[in-house]
Formats: C-alpha cells, structure tokens, sequence
C-alpha cells in the first residue's frame, strides 16, 4: 500500500524530474562554444592521451584504442553520475527545508543527465568504433540490457552514497580517493591477462568489470556474452537498486535535521 | 480542513557538531557529546482550522512558528502527534523555491512551478498570467541573475500566488517589490483569501493580523500561550511587550 502510494506520488513529480534533467543539460552547456560536442570530445580526448601513454606498454591487446575506449564509457558515465548523485542531497538542502517532494527525484535526476551524456559518448563510440574496422551486427541489441542495468546499478550507488552524504560530509572526500582506485582496480587500461591468477577472484566480482566485459564481448568480439555475465548484470543492478532505494527510503525523513 | 493534534518536535541540540570518526569510535569511553540535549521546538500543540478560514499565528523570534510551518507543510515529520490536512497545501515559507538564477524567467517559472508540484499543461495555461501579474513580459528570455531583487521577488510572489490552493500557509512574504507591487500583492493575497481558500498566516504584524484574521495563535517557546478571537489575541500579545 505505502510502496504503491510512493510510485504514484514520483509519478506526479516526474515533471519536476524532467525540468531539473534539462536545468543540468542547460546549465552545463551554457556559454560553451562546442555545447553539446563535448560530450563525444572528452571520452575521445581521453582514449587518445591514454593510448599515447600505454599503447605502447599493452601492444599485445588487439584494437587497443578501442580496447580502452569501451572501459573509459562505461567507467566514466559510472563515475560521473555517482559523483553527481552523492551531492544531489546537500546542495539542494535550500529545497529541502522549503518545500515538500519526493527526495528520491535528487540523485534520480543527477543519473539521468548523466545518462544523457552517456548516450552521446555512446553513439561516438558505434561511429569511432566503424571507422575503426568493428562492424555492427545484430547482438549489439544486447547492449540495451546493459544500458538499463547499469543505470541502476549507478542509481542505487548514488542513492546510497546521497545517504551518507547527508550524515557524513566526510564521505565526497573518501569517495574521491575510492573512485580512483576503482578505476585503476578496473581492467580499463590494462588487460586482464597482467593480474595474477590468486587475485584474479577479486576482479571477477568487480561489478564495473562486469558490466566492461559484457560490451566488449559485444562490439570487440563479435560475440553474444555468457549467460552467466547477463545474470550477473541483472543482479548487480536490481540488487544495488533495491538496496540504496531502501537505504534511501528509510533516512530520508532525518536528512532535513542534518542541513 | 486542518487539525493538529497533540504535535511535538525535538532537537538535538548537538546535532550541528559533526564528529569526526575518532569522536564516534571513542565516544563510549570519555563522552560528552552522546549525552543528547534535546531541545523542544514545540511542546503539545493542538488547533483545528476550518474551511475558508484565516487563522493567524503570531509569537516572538524562536517560538516555534516557521516550525510548525513546516510541519503543517509535510517538510518535518512531528516526533509526537499527529497532524492532518484536506486537499492541497501550497506553502509560500520562502520565494522562488528552486530558482536557478543563470535560466530565464521563462524557464525558472517551469522549473520553479514543477518543485511545486503542478504539472506541464497547468503552468502552460499560467504562464501569460504569471507574467502579467510580475509585469515582466520584457525581460522574458533574460537570465534572472541579471534580475534586480525586487524583479526576482515580483516573479517568485507571482508564482507562488498563481494557483488558488485548499490551504495556503503564508510566511510574511507580502514585503517583496516596490510600493505598487506590495499593494497589488496585498490586494491579490486579500483575493485568494475571499476565494474560500483557508490560509494560515504568520506574521509579525500585529495590525494586518488583528485586521485579516478570524482567529489567531499565540506561541511561546513551543507553547499556545493563547488562542482565541484575533482582535483579543493580538491585543494582550501588545500588552504583554509592553
């Protein structure tokens, strides 16, 4: 009864979710000459410095640029979106004390627009990856799949870290220090053949190597990823969502005493 | 339309001192902050406030009234009591709730009206009045932070005021805008108020509640000191300054 009253009351704020995903994409982007094409230029701009770097050090990976750029995708629109979404909650204290909605539009919102970006970055990468000598074929389907359980599972992050946030300013600054050592725990860079066999377990149950793996299996290898990482997907992002839409839920009525 | 039954609410007074982790791990052994001094905004406040009425709450700085506000407004849940509103609330506790001030007046209106919760087709349809009403047709497309304070004001009262709510709770925000403006939104408060809607009014002014009201609240430190026919509140709540 109380979940179903819930969904209705977001159903009727999904205006102000959709006004504050464009005040992002607006705000973002204003006065920039290039807009919008920043989106596609800085993943690109990255893969590019990256590889001068280490495209020497990992010759042995094939179609290496395109190797990295697939990682940096997916890692970026991760990383970016929890970043944005752990502060969702503390910079709209203002709101907050104000007026009453549904908190969960917050982090929602800082995901969407993130996910915006990611699209742009993610139809660069089909039109680099053709002038790159990948063609497309039908399993590129799957990457919708892929798509969907990443955002939540990026959602459920942020909604966990907006929590925390809240009861702990300490926590953007931990957080800061994490991201990278995910990133360089993540085989973005480098391939997984380098790590050890005995460590190898924990890459396995890196939810962003998952997610990593299951596009490159797709656009690099031309072939459908194993059930098993399609399972994995599923459970990382339901899981991950439920839980941080749970955490959420059951502190937002105290945020208000932590302005 | 309203009924407040019994309401309280606490606060920690040690909840601004953020402890560092150190702090919290050792807080057991040498611990002066565990001991909570709670604090009670508001202490066993009951009123009912019936349809088309225009109930005033006056009290000194830090009785207890922007949080019952609050409260009356679902922003703070009550640690105690219960609280019940028919139909829809609009409080006005501040102006220009979610301005972003590098959009333009247009785009602030829908960004503004959508944190209040009405939808797109509605502010369509209200969006030449708001902009009637704040006299702000020129300035449509600019960036409110080219705004002067008193235009921002002039376009966050019109918003605020351009639906007519079941219940409307009015934080002393008549003061925005120039002398004109002030009389137009006097005027279009004193409308709103004639078109059945019930409003809950703090204030300040003694003189406007006494005039406005029918009944009116006297708090004091979290407690009704008084409640009763508004000339009467009014007139002991001077006395007692006096």
């Amino acid at each position: 009864m109380n979940l179903i009253r819930r969904i209705l009351s977001i159903k009727k704020y999904k205006f102000m979710l959709l006004q504050l995903i464009k005040r992002d994409f607006k705000v973002r982007y204003r006065g920039s000459i290039l807009g919008v094409l920043w989106s596609v230029l800085n993943p690109l701009l990255n893969m590019i410095v990256l590889s001068i770097v280490f495209g020497q050090v990992f010759k042995a990976v094939d179609n290496y640029k395109m190797y990295l750029l697939s990682g940096l995708l997916i890692f970026n629109f991760f990383s970016e979106g929890t970043n944005l979404g752990l502060t969702s909650v503390v910079s709209n204290f203002g709101l907050l004390t104000k007026v009453y909605f549904p908190k969960v539009v917050l982090p929602l919102s800082k995901v969407f627009s993130s996910s915006i970006n990611f699209f742009m970055s993610m139809i660069a990468f089909f039109i680099i990856s053709v002038f790159m000598g990948i063609e497309m074929w039908w399993g590129y389907i799957f990457i919708i799949y892929l798509v969907i359980t990443l955002i939540l599972f990026t959602s459920g992050i942020s909604f966990i870290l907006a929590t925390l946030q809240v009861f702990m300013r300490d926590i953007q600054h931990l957080y800061s220090v994490l991201i990278v050592i995910w990133m360089y725990g993540t085989p973005i860079i480098y391939p997984i053949d380098v790590i050890p066999e005995n460590y190898l377990f924990i890459y396995k149950v890196n939810p962003l190597y998952i997610f990593i793996t299951f596009l490159r299996e797709i656009t690099l290898y031309n072939s459908i990823p194993q059930l098993s990482n399609f399972v994995l997907c599923a459970l990382w992002g339901l899981g991950v969502f439920v839980l941080g839409a749970i955490v959420f839920v059951r502190s937002q009525n105290k945020f208000i005493y932590y302005t | 339309m309203v009924t407040v039954e019994n309401v309280g609410i606490e606060f920690n007074l040690n909840r601004g001192k953020v402890r560092t982790l150190k702090e919290k791990l050792f807080a057991k052994v040498n611990d002066e902050t565990s001991s909570n001094t709670m604090f009670k905004a508001l202490d066993n406040i009951s009123f009912n406030v019936v349809k088309g009425e225009i109930f005033g709450i006056i009290g000194g700085n830090g009785a207890g009234k922007s949080t019952l506000l609050k409260i009356l407004a679902g922003i703070m849940k009550p640690t105690a009591g219960t609280v019940q509103v028919k139909g829809s609330i609009a409080p006005m506790i501040e102006l220009g709730t979610g301005f972003d001030f590098e959009l333009s007046a247009l785009e602030n209106i829908y960004l503004s009206g959508s944190i209040l919760g009405y939808d797109k087709e509605f502010i369509d349809s209200k969006v030449i009045d708001i902009f009637n009403f704040s006299e702000l047709w020129d300035f449509k497309n600019v960036p409110v932070k080219y705004f002067s304070s008193g235009m921002v004001a002039r376009l966050a009262f019109s918003i605020s005021t351009i639906v007519v709510p079941d219940v409307l709770i009015v934080d002393e925000i008549l003061s925005v805008g120039d002398m004109a403006f002030q009389k137009r939104s006097y005027e279009r408060m004193v409308e709103l108020m004639k078109s059945g809607t019930t409003v809950i009014y703090v204030s300040h002014d003694v003189n406007t509640l006494s005039e406005m009201c029918s009944r009116v609240m006297w708090l004091d430190k979290g407690n009704i000191k008084m409640i009763g026919d508004a000339r009467a509140v009014c007139e002991k709540f001077i006395s007692c300054l006096a």
